[in-house]
């Protein structure tokens, strides 16, 4: 059938960056538009169960994207992301932070630097995040919005996950 | 440094991960623990002392033998966002490959004849 999909999450040493890396079975034209149009962003960007409902999104340099996530609850995160750099269908970069409906920034949640790469060939799309965090302490707050519970991990998975420099 | 920047950094060696996988089955000398490594007591030692100071081993009182032993409540904070930002990340990336296949599906019409004009939004595959 299709090809394997690949799915990285390496974690950098020094703690405060993570490189997400995933690949597609898709050209790049629907998988761009999915990153970048609002009517697609939606359908897909919350986790389940989480919805995301967008209010505004102006993608252009400069440019906010404002939009919340709803878990099932009712409980409502609201975010923005400010776009700094756009190349079309091929990479954009900008700043994500936890907000309120008018879109004011929340200084005691983490603001993300963010970078997405998009590479296409023979219909495969690989996209490639490297999210910045200010400080490790900003990573744990990420942990405090509460998306899923308890975990315990061996090891080995750990070492699988960390970046070793040999 | 914060406790998990150091928690991090303490982990990022492969001596010092390795030095733990071994304490994840009870508690050892130093001896015991330097054993399969080559390098000396003193370099073994600040290893540990590095552990030791991100919390992620304790040591003994005792002057002769000082024990090292596991702490996993340091360890269990790091593994743990990492796994609930990933699950999240893979989440969020499952839901869009569903979309995608949803799309192609759409797009894939009844089985005609594939013309040579490329649509420019279309799926080429």
């Amino acid at each position: 059938m299709t090809q394997q999909a690949l799915f990285n999450f390496i974690v950098e040493k020094d703690a405060n960056s993570i490189t997400v890396e995933r690949s597609f079975n898709a050209p790049l034209d629907p998988v761009w538009a999915a990153w970048t149009e609002a009517e697609v962003l939606c359908k897909w960007w919350a986790p389940r169960p989480y919805e995301c409902v967008i209010k505004s999104l102006d993608f252009r340099e400069g440019g906010r994207w404002l939009y919340y996530m709803q878990g099932p609850q009712g409980d409502r995160h609201w975010c923005y992301f400010d776009y700094a750099t756009i190349r079309p269908k091929s990479y954009f970069s900008g700043s994500d932070a936890f907000c309120d409906e008018h879109g004011v920034a929340n200084t005691i949640k983490p603001k993300v630097t963010w970078e997405a790469h998009f590479n296409a060939s023979d219909g495969r799309t690989v996209v490639r995040v490297l999210l910045h965090f200010a400080s490790a302490q900003d990573l744990e707050q990420i942990v405090a919005m509460g998306f899923k519970e308890g975990f315990t991990m061996g090891l080995d998975q750990l070492d699988e996950l960390l970046t070793t420099s040999k | 440094m914060d406790r998990l920047s150091l928690t991090f950094s303490a982990l990022a060696d492969p001596t010092r991960r390795a030095i733990l996988a071994r304490l994840s089955s009870g508690p050892a000398s130093v001896n015991e623990l330097a054993a399969p490594f080559s390098m000396s007591l003193p370099a073994v030692s600040k290893h540990l002392k590095v552990l030791e100071r991100a919390q992620l081993i304790a040591r003994g009182k005792e002057a002769q033998w000082r024990p090292c032993e596991i702490k996993a409540a340091p360890l269990k904070e790091a593994t743990d966002w990492m796994e609930q930002y990933r699950q999240f990340w893979e989440e969020r990336f499952d839901r869009l490959e569903e979309y995608l296949k949803e799309l192609q599906a759409q797009e894939k019409p009844a089985p005609v004849k594939a013309t040579p004009k490329r649509k420019k939004n279309g799926s080429n595959k």
